[in-house]
C-alpha cells in the first residue's frame, strides 16, 4: 500500500467515522437518560435516507403514512393512560402534540414533495417527518415500561426495530435509493479529492456535536435530562418529568439519525435495512465508550470507520466480519473491569 | 396425571398426527418446522429462561450444525448419522470458544456481545468459498435407515420429534439434578450461589453450551430436512425469532418452547396469508417477505 491509497482510505474511514460517531453519540444520551439500547436507531437513519431521496425526486415519502399512525396510536396510549384522572390540559397538548402536529407536517409534505422546491426544503422536511417519530416510538413501546430492567428495554428495542424494518419494507420496497449530494463541489488537496459532500458530513457532525454540548451544559432542558441520567427518582423529586425527558432524548435520537441518513444518501444507496448495520456500528462505538462517555465514543467511532475502511482494502469479503468482531475484546474489558453489574435484580 | 404419563400421551398424539387421513401435508411441513425450531428454543429456555443469560445467536450454532453435515455428506461423502456426532461436536466446539469469550460479560453486555458474533458469524457462513458464500451448499444427501431414505416431510417428522421428545426428557432430567439446580441458581444473583458452592463460570459456560448442542442438532436435522444450507436462517434476524419463540412459549418452561414455536410458526403462515390482504396495493412487497422465509423454511425437494 503506498501512501495516496492510504490517504483515501483514511478520508473514507473518517467519513463513515464522522457518521457512527454522530450516531454513537445518540445511543450514548439515549441510553444514559432512559437506559434504553437504540438498536431501531437505524431505522431513522433508513427512513432520514429514503425519505430525502423520495422527496428529491419530487415523490411522498412513505414515511407520512409512519409519522401520522404512530401519532394515532401514541395519542391513544395517552388517552388509555388518562382514564383514571382526566386533565383538559394534558388531553389538548396529546391531541396537538399526536394528532394535529403529524397531520400538519403530513399535509405540507404532500402539497409541497411535488413542487421540488429544492434541497433546503426537502431536508427540512426529511427532520420534521423523522424526528418526531422518535418521542413517539419513545410513548408507544418505551414510556409505558419505563421502569423495566436494561435487559427487558433491549428485548423490547428489538421488538421496535423489526416493526419498523417490516414497515420500512412496506412503504420503501427492496429497491435501493441514493439521495442528491448537498453539494456537488470538491477540491484537489494533493493527489486526494475532498468532495463538499464530505466536507459536509464533518462539518455537520463537528457542529451537532458543540450544539450538543452547548445544550447540556447551558439549557434547562438539556440539564433535566442530565438529571435523569443521573438519578431518575431524584430529578422527579426535583420536578423533573422523567417520562419527558425520555421524549427528548428520543426526539435528538431520532434527529440525528435523520440528519445521518441525509448525509449518507449520497454516498452509499440505501435499501429498506441498510440503517441496521449502521447503527449498530455506532454500538460499538457507544460500548466502546461504556454507553456513558461522549468523547471516547467518538474518537471510538472514527477507529470503527478506520478500520472499516482498512478491512474493506485488505479482506473486503471480511470486512463485516472484522468490524463486529472488534466490538469482542472491548466488551470482554468492560464486563471483567466492572463485575459489580452482574446483579441486576429482575 | 403424572407428568410421565402427560408426556407419554402427548408423545403418542405426535405420532399418530401425520398418520390422520385428509391432513393437508402443508401441515406436516409446519409440524417439522415447529419441531426443528422448538429444540433451538429449548436451549435458550435453559440458556435465557432458567439461567437468566440472554442469547440472540443461537442461529450462529444452528449454523455450525448445518454447515458441518451439509460439508461432510456432501464433499466427503460421509453419512449423515456419521456426520451427527461431528455437527454437534462443531457447534460445541464453536460454544466453548464463544463462551468462554461471552459468557463472563456481564448485564446487558452480553446480548449485545451475542448480537455482534451472531452478525460476524453470518458474514463468515456467507463469505467462505468451501461453504458455498451465499448460494450455500445443496444436493444434500436425505437421511437413511438402511435403504429406508427419509425423503419424505411425513418421514423426517419423526426424525425431528424424536429428537424433539428426546431432548425435552434429558433436559427435565438435567433441571432435576445437581447441575440444574446450579443453573436455576444462576438468575437470581451469583453471591448466594457462590456461597453454596457453585462455580457460577463453570454453569454458565455449561448451559451455554448445552443449548448450543441442542441448536447444532435442529441445524443438523434442518440440513437434511430441507437438503440445502444457506446462510440466511442463521443470520441475527432468525436469533432473534428463537430468543422471541422461547419468550411467547413462557421462558422458564421446557415444554414452553414446542408451545412457542408451534404458536409463532402457525402465526406466521396464518399473517402470511391476512397480512396481503390488508395491504392490498403492497401485495407484492409482503410476498417478498414471506418468499425469503420460506425458500429457507419449505423443502424445495423431497416431497
Amino acid at each position: 500500500m503506498d501512501s495516496t491509497i492510504f490517504l483515501f482510505l483514511l478520508q473514507d474511514g473518517i467519513t463513515s467515522g464522522a457518521i457512527y460517531a454522530l450516531l454513537g453519540l445518540a445511543l450514548v444520551l439515549v441510553f444514559a437518560v432512559t437506559r434504553v439500547i437504540l438498536i431501531p436507531q437505524g431505522e431513522f437513519v433508513t427512513f432520514g435516507a429514503l425519505t430525502f431521496a423520495a422527496l428529491s425526486a419530487g415523490k411522498v415519502p412513505g414515511t407520512v403514512g409512519l409519522l401520522v399512525m404512530m401519532g394515532a396510536i401514541a395519542c391513544g396510549f395517552e388517552l388509555f393512560a388518562m382514564r383514571r384522572v382526566f386533565s383538559p390540559r394534558r388531553l389538548l397538548r396529546a391531541l396537538a402534540g399526536y394528532i394535529v402536529l403529524p397531520l400538519v407536517i403530513a399535509g405540507s409534505t404532500v402539497a409541497l414533495a411535488p413542487r421540488r422546491y429544492g434541497i433546503g426544503v426537502d431536508v427540512v422536511l426529511t427532520l420534521a417527518l423523522v424526528a418526531p417519530l422518535g418521542p413517539y416510538l419513545y410513548r408507544i413501546a418505551f414510556q409505558p415500561m419505563a421502569q423495566a430492567s436494561v435487559l427487558t428495554l433491549l428485548i423490547a428495542a428489538v421488538g421496535a426495530h423489526l416493526a419498523l424494518l417490516g414497515y420500512s419494507l412496506i412503504v420503501f420496497g427492496a429497491e435501493g435509493l441514493r439521495g442528491p449530494a448537498l453539494t456537488t463541489l470538491s477540491a484537489a488537496v494533493g493527489p486526494l479529492t475532498i468532495t463538499g459532500q464530505s466536507l459536509s458530513v464533518y462539518v455537520v457532525t463537528i457542529i451537532l456535536i458543540i450544539a450538543l454540548r452547548i445544550f447540556f451544559e447551558r439549557s434547562l432542558y438539556g440539564k433535566a435530562l442530565r438529571a435523569t441520567a443521573v438519578n431518575r427518582i431524584g430529578a422527579r423529586l426535583s420536578g423533573i418529568r422523567t417520562s419527558l425527558s425520555g421524549q427528548i432524548a428520543f426526539l435528538l435520537a431520532a434527529a440525528i439519525g435523520a440528519i445521518s441518513g441525509i448525509l449518507l444518501a449520497p454516498i452509499t444507496t440505501t435499501y429498506y435495512d441498510t440503517g441496521f448495520l449502521i447503527g449498530l456500528k455506532g454500538f460499538i462505538a457507544a460500548i466502546i465508550g461504556g454507553l456513558a462517555s461522549y468523547p471516547i465514543t467518538a474518537l471510538a467511532a472514527l477507529l470503527v470507520g478506520f478500520v472499516e475502511a482498512m478491512s474493506s482494502f485488505y479482506a473486503s469479503n471480511f470486512k463485516e466480519v472484522i468490524v463486529f468482531t472488534l466490538i469482542v475484546p472491548v466488551l470482554m474489558a468492560r464486563s471483567l473491569a466492572s463485575p459489580a453489574a452482574e446483579d441486576e435484580p429482575d | 396425571m403424572t407428568p410421565a404419563l402427560r408426556i407419554l400421551i402427548f408423545a403418542l398424539v405426535m405420532a399418530v398426527f401425520p398418520l390422520v387421513p385428509g391432513l393437508p401435508r402443508f401441515w406436516i411441513v409446519l409440524a417439522d418446522n415447529v419441531g426443528l425450531a422448538a429444540l433451538v428454543a429449548m436451549g435458550l429456555v435453559l440458556l435465557t429462561g432458567v439461567g437468566g443469560l440472554t442469547s440472540f445467536g443461537q442461529a450462529a450454532f444452528c449454523g455450525f450444525g448445518a454447515y458441518t453435515t451439509a460439508l461432510l455428506s456432501t464433499s466427503y461423502g460421509l453419512s449423515p448419522w456419521l456426520t451427527l456426532p461431528l455437527s454437534l461436536l462443531v457447534s460445541g466446539g464453536a460454544a466453548v470458544l464463544l463462551g468462554l469469550i461471552t459468557v463472563r460479560l456481564s448485564g446487558h453486555y452480553l446480548p449485545l456481545g451475542t448480537i455482534a458474533w451472531g452478525l460476524s458469524l453470518y458474514y463468515v457462513f456467507s463469505k467462505i468459498a468451501l461453504l458455498g458464500r451465499n448460494d450455500g451448499i445443496s444436493s444434500i444427501p436425505p437421511l437413511a435407515i438402511g435403504g429406508f431414505q427419509l425423503l419424505d416431510i411425513g418421514r423426517i417428522y419423526y426424525a425431528i420429534w424424536i429428537a424433539v421428545f428426546v431432548a425435552a426428557i434429558l433436559t427435565l432430567n438435567l433441571l432435576d439434578s445437581r447441575t440444574g439446580r446450579a443453573i436455576r441458581a444462576l438468575r437470581r444473583g451469583h453471591v448466594a450461589a457462590e456461597a453454596f458452592g457453585v462455580s457460577t463460570a463453570r454453569a454458565k459456560l455449561f448451559v451455554f453450551i448445552y443449548a448450543a448442542v441442542l441448536a447444532g442438532l435442529s441445524g443438523w436435522l434442518y440440513a437434511h430436512f430441507q437438503r440445502a444450507v444457506n446462510p440466511t436462517p442463521f443470520g441475527v434476524d432468525a436469533g432473534i425469532e428463537y430468543l422471541f419463540v422461547a419468550v411467547v412459549g413462557g421462558a422458564g418452561y421446557v415444554w414452553g418452547a414446542v408451545l412457542g414455536a408451534a404458536i409463532v410458526i402457525i402465526l406466521k403462515y396464518v399473517l402470511q396469508d391476512a397480512v396481503p390482504a390488508l395491504f392490498q396495493t403492497h401485495m407484492q412487497l409482503e410476498t417478498d417477505v414471506i418468499d425469503r422465509d420460506q425458500a429457507v423454511r419449505r423443502p424445495g425437494r423431497g416431497q
